[in-house]
């Protein structure tokens, strides 16, 4: 209620003001210090520079290829967490027995950098899109399986016990009551390892790919083209800042029932 | 965390269901050694299972033995490593990397996101900015980590301080701004000057939320550690796992991740027990009285 009000006042050119000026100012810095040589331009190129070499590989075509690169890893293996690890986390609170058993294995994987499983996996599958494969899904697969576990385990007692002494069956008791209140942590969920997702694609493809985003940021670094290296670092934190939001918004709209009360 | 605060909705919507939960039935004091005992290995049941599978898979070639070792030759892969002290230098290294970027982060987050959190009209210029800042790639930056400071330990340091900062500064910001205003009113009331109600008011109110943000920066400071370590770098632990992997020492390939994961595990429960402790007072007030 009290959201809404605020964000319609809040609307103005003020507002648009207040939140641009210190991006603003940011994005000035890196024009002008450049340019005055306060900055080595050789290691921070102005901003003006960036731009335009940004422009031009979007259009004769060597960003997209990467970019499709990117996407494609980075959806196919974030897709495959969230098909496999949402019912899964879903299994592994089944029952206090069986949320205790498994809990160990959880906390361990949730708190192991995937990064330091990175040469396990490269002896197991070799460098290629495999490897890259694994290494985005298991990332993207830990925070969504302890959302949804957290989220089924903060389900409120007074529902299903309600719900229960309704004599609803099983499957609706998951279809009617768990799964709407466990939405919330769901998305949350999806947010946070479409994120990690992205540092796990940029990781690999840092060490050892020869196309993809990650890929030419370091090789354009490596080989001294320090405008484009900009260029493809704006892109890519674009591209994750517009997933980020997306799914924030998709949060947000989603959760406004939860909000008003 | 989550789970932790719904349990503290339930207490405050419910106060007699936890008080039954906190203790079910003081037993007999055989019971207080051996339920624990009991519980111990019951609870971890999952890891000896797989523990037992790791060693029985390569040891009856169902897996090839070159890609996943026996379990006891990764042991006396790690205990070989001890003994010939190469394990510590990397170990060293990598404290030395992560101590400094961590606390550094941590000396800059904490009192500029007090600061920020005070003076609010401040934060609302700032906000898009760290909000922006928080949300890039700190993997992506790491290019021009290394273009500024060069492949050394100023970038690798450098790079962690970034990863850890901007965590830690969001929920320093949100534990000051989202003090309760009847807290710092009724303080103000009895005539609190500015730095007693930093001190003793807005400081412990707002420490669960920083201590949160100092769990995740810790979590994130290790990733990019790692991440730093395997990029561009001849020491450290992350370099040691790869460079293992490289030469085919597949045993002490794997001590090296299964010390990862442990020292990964071993930050987060710390710092949960610190978090417990210094929010202790918060839990008593819920349970005061019931």
């Amino acid at each position: 209620m009290s959201a809404i009000t605020a964000r319609r006042g809040y609307l103005g050119p003020q507002f648009i003001f207040r939140k641009t000026v210190a991006i603003g100012t940011f994005l000035l810095i890196w024009q002008i210090f450049p340019t005055l040589g306060i900055i080595s331009p050789r290691t921070l190129p102005p901003l003006s520079e960036v731009l335009a070499r940004l422009w031009e590989i979007s259009f004769n075509g060597e960003l997209k290829v990467h970019i499709a690169i990117s996407l494609k890893r980075s959806l196919t293996g974030y897709l495959a967490a969230v098909t496999v690890a949402i019912p899964l986390g879903f299994m592994m609170v089944w029952s206090k027995k069986v949320h205790q058993f498994f809990n160990p294995i959880v906390q361990l994987f949730r708190n192991t950098s995937s990064l330091a499983l990175y040469p396990v996996v490269l002896l197991i599958f070799g460098i290629g899109e495999t490897a890259k494969f694994i290494i985005i899904f298991w990332t993207a697969a830990w925070p969504l399986l302890i959302s949804v576990i957290d989220g089924v385990r903060a389900v409120d007692v007074i529902y299903v016990k309600a719900a229960k002494s309704m004599s609803i069956s099983t499957l609706a008791l998951f279809f009617r009551v768990i799964l709407p209140s466990t939405i919330p942590y769901i998305l949350t969920g999806l947010r946070i390892s479409a994120t990690r997702s992205m540092v796990a694609l940029v990781a690999a493809e840092m060490l050892g790919a020869s196309s993809g985003l990650g890929f030419l940021i370091f090789d354009t670094q490596h080989k001294d083209e320090i405008a484009k290296m900009y260029a493809a670092i704006i892109t890519l934190i674009s591209m994750g800042m517009l997933v980020n939001f997306g799914l924030a918004r998709l949060e947000k709209r989603l959760t406004v029932w939860k909000r008003s009360s | 965390m989550s789970t932790k605060t719904a349990d503290a909705q339930v207490a405050i919507a419910n106060p007699a269901l936890t008080a039954t939960k906190v203790n079910p039935g003081a037993s007999l004091p055989i019971g207080k050694v051996l339920k624990p005992l009991g519980a111990f290995f019951r609870g971890f049941a999952i890891i000896f299972i797989i523990i037992g599978l790791w060693e029985a898979f390569p040891r009856f070639g169902w897996i090839d033995p070159f890609l996943l070792p026996r379990f006891s030759d990764v042991v006396t892969g790690f205990f070989t490593l001890l003994k010939t002290g190469e394990f510590f230098k990397h170990f060293n290294v990598s404290i030395a990397r992560i101590s400094s970027g961590f606390f550094g982060g941590l000396c800059l987050a904490i009192p500029i996101g007090i600061f920020m959190g005070w003076f609010k009209t401040f934060e609302e210029y700032v906000n898009p900015l760290v909000e922006a800042c928080r949300n890039s790639s700190v993997l992506t930056l790491y290019p021009i980590f290394i273009l500024l400071f060069g492949i050394g330990e100023q970038a690798k340091i450098a790079i962690i301080m970034w990863g850890t900062t901007w965590v830690v500064l969001l929920n320093t910001i949100a534990g000051v701004k989202n003090v309760d205003s009847v807290l710092i009113k009724s303080a103000r009331s009895m005539g609190v000057g500015d730095l007693t109600l930093l001190w003793k008011v807005i400081l412990p109110a707002a420490t669960p939320s920083i201590i949160t943000g100092i769990r995740l920066g810790a979590a994130n400071s290790i990733l990019i550690l790692i991440a730093a370590e395997m990029i561009g770098s001849n020491s450290g632990l992350g370099f040691m796992i790869f460079y293992f992997e490289a030469r085919y020492a597949i045993p002490e390939m794997y001590a090296g991740v299964i010390f990862l994961a442990l020292m990964g595990v071993t930050v987060h429960e710390i710092l949960c027990r610190v978090e417990s402790y210094l929010t202790s007072w918060h839990e008593k007030s819920i349970y005061f009285g019931t």
